[in-house]
C-alpha cells in the first residue's frame, strides 16, 4: 500500500471516528454523569455513587412519572395494534379508490412534528370543553403508533405467500381457524416487534404529549419541567434506566421483526 | 358469517372501518377544527366562531412572527444540510467499506441515536455548559483561562443540537438505500476506467438520490417543528416558529393565534414534503436528458455486466 493511500484511509478513519464521537457524546454523558458524586456536572467527573439512582426512583415526581408512562405505552399500543393490524391486513388484501390516500392519511402523524398533532388535538378539546388526561394522551400516542403498526404489517404480509391461507381453507378450514392456525403464526413476530418499538417510541414522547398532557404528568413531561429549573443528576439516573428498558426492547425486536426485514 | 362472506367489501369495512374512524376522529377532524379555531377570536373568554382572518394578519403583519418563520426555515434546511452531510458519509463507509459485520455497525449508529430525545438535550446542556464538560476540558488544558459562557445558549448550540436530532431520520434512509446499490455495478464502473470521484458522482449518487430526498426532508420537518432545543439550548433570538405556536396555548387566551401559527406551520410542511418528488422528477428529467446527448449511451453499464462472468 502506497503512503498515499495509507494516509488516505488513515484520514477517513480520523473522520468516522469523529462522527461516532459526535453521535455518542450525549449518550456517553448522560450515563457517567449518572454516577457522579456531586451534583455540579463538571469536569472531571467523580465516579463514585449509585446515590442518584436511588434518589431518583425516591422521587415521587419521577415514580409517578415512569408509571404514567408505563400505563399510556401499554393503553395507545393496545389501541395501535386491535386498529392496525386489521388495517394492515385490509391494505395487504384489498384495493379499492383512494387506498394510497387512506395510507398516507394514516402516515400523517408520523411525518407531520409531533408539535402539529398536539396542537391541533389541542384545538378539538379546547372547542369542546373535554378535559386534559391520560386518556387525551393516549389518544395522541395511539394515532402516532398505529402508523407503525400498519408498514410493519404490509411489509410482512406483502412477502408471505397468500396461497397458504387458500390451502388451509381448500383442507376445509372456516376463516376463523384459517386465521388463528395459518395467518397468526405468521404475522405474530411482526406484531410483537411493532409494539416493542411502539412502547419506546411512547416511553419517549414529548412534543405532543406536552400539549395534551392533564395533571398526571408522564416521565418526559417530568423531565421537561424539572429541565426548566436545573439539571439534576437525577435525570441522567432515570435516562440510562430508560434507554437500558428501550434498548432491550429493541434487541428482542431484532429478534423478532428485524431479521424479518433484513431478510427481505 | 356468511353474510360477511359474501360481501367483500363489508370485510373491507370490516378491517378499515375501525382504523378510519380513529384517523376521521383523530387526525383529519382535528385539523378541521385548527383552521376553524384559527379563523375565530376570544371574546369575553370564549372562543368565537366568526370566521375572521384577524390572525393571520396579525401573523403576516408583525414581523416578529414572519421573522421567525423565516429563522426556523433557514435553521431547519442548515440542519437538513448537515444531518445528511454527516449522513452520506458515515453511510458510505459501513456500506462500502466494513466488509464484515456491517449490522454491528449500523446497529451502533442507532443505538447511539436511540437515547431519549429530551435527555440528548440534556446531554448537551451538560457538555456546553458553564461548569461542563467542554469548559472544563478546555482550561484545564490551558486553553482558555476561565470557563466561558458562550458555547451554550446560542444558535449554534441550537443547530448542534437539532443535528444530532436529526441523525436518526438522516441517516437510517440514507443507509438502506445505500445498501441496495450493487457492489458490482461500482466495480464496473472503476474496471471501465472511472476515478472514484466519477463512480461515487455518476453511478451512487443517481442511485441514492431518493434516500437522501427522503432524509433530507425528515430532518427539516424535525427541526422546524422541535419547539424544545431553542427553549432549553437556545438565547431569546434563536426562538422558532415553534415555540411560538406552542406559547400561544401556555398563557392567557391566545389560542386563535396559536391555531393559525400551526396552520402556518403545516402548510410549509407540506410544501416541503412535495419538494422532494418535484425535485427527483426535475434531476430525472435533466439526467436523462444528458445520458442520451451524452458520448456514452446510459445502457453501457448493463451492458457491459452482461459479459462480466458471475455478474
Amino acid at each position: 500500500m502506497s503512503v498515499r493511500k495509507r494516509l488516505g484511509s488513515l484520514g477517513i478513519g480520523a473522520g468516522i471516528g469523529l462522527i461516532l464521537l459526535f453521535l455518542y457524546m450525549p449518550a456517553i454523558v448522560i450515563g457517567v454523569y449518572s454516577l457522579n458524586k456531586g451534583s455540579v456536572m463538571g469536569w472531571p467527573p467523580e465516579l463514585a455513587t449509585l446515590s442518584w439512582y436511588s434518589k431518583a426512583f425516591a422521587n415521587p415526581a419521577m415514580v409517578e412519572g415512569l408509571k404514567n408512562s408505563a400505563i399510556v405505552a401499554a393503553v395507545s399500543v393496545g389501541i395501535a395494534v386491535i386498529l392496525g393490524v386489521p388495517a394492515g391486513m385490509g391494505v395487504d388484501r384489498f384495493h379499492f379508490f383512494g387506498k394510497t390516500a387512506f395510507q398516507r392519511l394514516l402516515m400523517l402523524p408520523f411525518l407531520m412534528p409531533g408539535l402539529i398533532s398536539g396542537l391541533t388535538l389541542l384545538t378539538v378539546i379546547l372547542d369542546f370543553h373535554f378535559k386534559l388526561s391520560l386518556m387525551t394522551v393516549i389518544i395522541a400516542h395511539a394515532t402516532m403508533l398505529i402508523a407503525i403498526v400498519v408498514i410493519q404489517m404490509a411489509v410482512v404480509l406483502d412477502r408471505w405467500n397468500r396461497s397458504l391461507e387458500l390451502a388451509a381453507q381448500d383442507l376445509g378450514a372456516n376463516e376463523i381457524r384459517t386465521f388463528f392456525y395459518v395467518t397468526w403464526p405468521n404475522i405474530r413476530a411482526a406484531i410483537v416487534g411493532a409494539s416493542l418499538l411502539g412502547v419506546a417510541i411512547s416511553l419517549d414522547e414529548t412534543a405532543r404529549t406536552a400539549f395534551v398532557v392533564g395533571e398526571q404528568d408522564t416521565l418526559p413531561i417530568v423531565v421537561l419541567s424539572s429541565l426548566r429549573r436545573t439539571l439534576t443528576p437525577e435525570i441522567n439516573a432515570i435516562g440510562t434506566v430508560v434507554l437500558v428498558i428501550s434498548l432491550v426492547g429493541v434487541v428482542i425486536w431484532s429478534k423478532f421483526g428485524a431479521a424479518d426485514l433484513a431478510r427481505e | 358469517m356468511t353474510v360477511i362472506r359474501r360481501h367483500r367489501w363489508l370485510q373491507a369495512l370490516l378491517l378499515f372501518g375501525p382504523a378510519a374512524i380513529w384517523a376521521a376522529a383523530f387526525i383529519v377532524f382535528p385539523m378541521v377544527e385548527a383552521v376553524k379555531m384559527s379563523l375565530s377570536q376570544v371574546e369575553y373568554y370564549h372562543l368565537v366562531h366568526d370566521w375572521t382572518t384577524k390572525n393571520f394578519q396579525l401573523f403576516f403583519s408583525n414581523p416578529l412572527y414572519t421573522e421567525a418563520l423565516v429563522r426556523s426555515a433557514v435553521r431547519a434546511a442548515i440542519v437538513a444540510a448537515l444531518a445528511v452531510g454527516i449522513s452520506l458519509p458515515l453511510a458510505h463507509f459501513i456500506s462500502f467499506r466494513v466488509k464484515r459485520h456491517q449490522f454491528l455497525w449500523f446497529a451502533g449508529v442507532v443505538v447511539a441515536l436511540w437515547l431519549g430525545y429530551l435527555l440528548r438535550i440534556v446531554g448537551w446542556r451538560i457538555l456546553l455548559g458553564r461548569e461542563g464538560v467542554l469548559n472544563g476540558l478546555l482550561t484545564s488544558a490551558g486553553i482558555l483561562e476561565h470557563p466561558t459562557k458562550v458555547l451554550v445558549f446560542n444558535p449554534f448550540a441550537v443547530i448542534l443540537v437539532q443535528t444530532h436530532l436529526a441523525m436518526s431520520f438522516a441517516f437510517i434512509p440514507i443507509f438502506v438505500v445505500m445498501q441496495r446499490v450493487p457492489h458490482r455495478l461500482m466495480q464496473a464502473a472503476s474496471d471501465l476506467g472511472a476515478p472514484r470521484w466519477r463512480q461515487i458522482l455518476e453511478v451512487e449518487a443517481p442511485l441514492i438520490a431518493p434516500g437522501v430526498a427522503v432524509g433530507a426532508t425528515f430532518a427539516f420537518v424535525l427541526s422546524f417543528g422541535d419547539y424544545f432545543a431553542p427553549q432549553l439550548v437556545g438565547d431569546p433570538g434563536s426562538i422558532g416558529i415553534a415555540n411560538l405556536a406552542s406559547s400561544q396555548f401556555e398563557h392567557g387566551l391566545a389560542w386563535p393565534l396559536g391555531a393559525a401559527i400551526g396552520v402556518v406551520m403545516i402548510v410549509s410542511i407540506f410544501a416541503v414534503l412535495a419538494l422532494p418528488g418535484i425535485l427527483l422528477a426535475i434531476y430525472r428529467r435533466v439526467a436523462g436528458l444528458r445520458a442520451r446527448r451524452g458520448p456514452e449511451p446510459s445502457r453501457v453499464s448493463s451492458g457491459a455486466l452482461e459479459g462480466v462472468p458471475g455478474a
